[in-house]
């Protein structure tokens, strides 16, 4: 706050009650405001919100409703692993170098590039780079939803939406992931993946 | 970060993940913006308490619909009057009085952002750490502020370091209204 002896100090002219008509635009919004906390501070200090509103408003948690899930995994497609540019078909996209993968099923087809980013820092996790396009039969007219889930869970580790061309780039941490791409009602998944 | 620095927005979030702690915040933030909302309409304790609790209780049903997180304050606004403005008409039509102590204030709302504000104020207090807080609680919440002497007793502190650190403690409040709520004021 300013402070000079040609500026009497706002707060003395706040709490004074004094005229802030003269004052520049900014002094006089501060007086505002310290009048307003003081006013604040005042009501909070002599009807203050009883405990019991508090507590009581707390017990409520046990109602919280959760976030629907984002796909339902009774009802998702399954892709099937169709190609993988190492030797050994497996389920985790393993680090190391740039690998190629590929799945599909019913007119529908996943290309992914997985890749690690590189990171200076030895004490921090290498993240992964994942480059994908989804094709289909019948071409897919807005983008798609993609959104990769904590193996097991509906908490949502990232997201995306494909471009144009049915694209799409995602960068992840290691662990254990479930993909689910969505489309209308559609929800296609290719299952449980591990990110080393 | 402290769960009492995330955004609404964000606990909000939290607490659809089923975390009591992000709810609690909520109720805990916004508990005084309910009871001002409340009283300022004119109930008396027990009915602001009961609206309250139906506000609470409306809150934790809309969560997972609220399309815009960051404005659950003005939700909270908007259905405080109108539960206590539907408890007020309730009471007139039963032609009885609360025999409780009356409100503070006026039931008249000339300053239709006075709620905002004060709760843009409690949000800048709670962001201070507690050696500001109570100061400014300690100089300012009374209707009297008391002698520096008794503050400096009551807050442990030097009397001399009163006037600096009250002026280094609103700066900071100031400048958190500033970068957030300068429309406000």
């Amino acid at each position: 706050m300013s402070q000079s002896p040609d500026n009497p100090d706002l707060l003395e002219i706040a709490l004074g009650g004094n005229s802030i008509e003269d004052l520049p635009a900014s002094d006089a919004t501060a007086v505002r405001m310290i009048r307003s906390l003081v006013e604040t501070m005042h009501l909070d200090h002599v009807d203050p919100v009883p405990t019991t509103v508090i507590s009581r408003g707390r017990e409520l948690a046990s109602e919280l409703p959760t976030a629907p899930s984002w796909f339902d995994r009774a009802l998702a497609i399954v892709m099937a692993p169709l190609f993988d540019d190492r030797p050994q078909l497996a389920l985790g996209l393993r680090g190391g170098e740039l690998r190629q993968c590929t799945f599909g099923i019913e007119g529908h087809r996943l290309d992914l590039e997985v890749e690690p980013l590189e990171d200076d820092d030895p004490n921090s996790t290498q993240p992964t780079r994942i480059r994908g396009q989804i094709d289909r039969e019948d071409p897919i007219e807005v983008g798609v939803d993609i959104a990769v889930l904590f193996a097991g869970t509906d908490h949502v580790a990232a997201t995306a939406t494909t471009r144009k061309d049915g694209r799409f780039n995602l960068v992840l941490d290691a662990g254990e992931y479930e993909f689910a791409f969505r489309h209308g009602e559609r929800a296609l998944t290719i299952g449980r993946i591990e990110i080393p | 970060m402290k769960i009492t620095d995330q955004s609404d927005a964000e606990l909000i979030e939290t607490a659809l993940e089923g975390s009591e702690p992000a709810w609690s915040e909520l109720v805990r933030r916004h508990a005084p913006l309910i009871w001002s909302v409340c009283r300022r309409c004119g109930l008396g304790q027990a009915d602001a308490e009961d609206v309250a609790q139906i506000v609470f209780s409306a809150m934790v049903r809309r969560l997972p619909h609220l399309k815009n997180r960051s404005a659950l304050s003005g939700w909270i606004v908007m259905s405080a009057k109108r539960e206590s403005w539907r408890v007020s008409a309730r009471n007139r039509h039963r032609n009885t009085q609360s025999l409780e102590t009356a409100p503070v204030f006026d039931a008249d709302e000339p300053d239709p952002e006075v709620h905002e504000r004060q709760q843009a104020i409690r949000d800048a207090l709670h962001k201070l750490d507690p050696t500001c807080r109570d100061l400014l609680n300690t100089l300012f919440a009374q209707a009297k502020a008391p002698a520096y002497d008794q503050v400096a007793t009551q807050l442990q502190i030097s009397p001399n370091s009163i006037g600096p650190t009250r002026r280094r403690c609103l700066d900071k409040v100031m400048k958190t209204l500033q970068e957030d709520h300068q429309d406000l004021f």
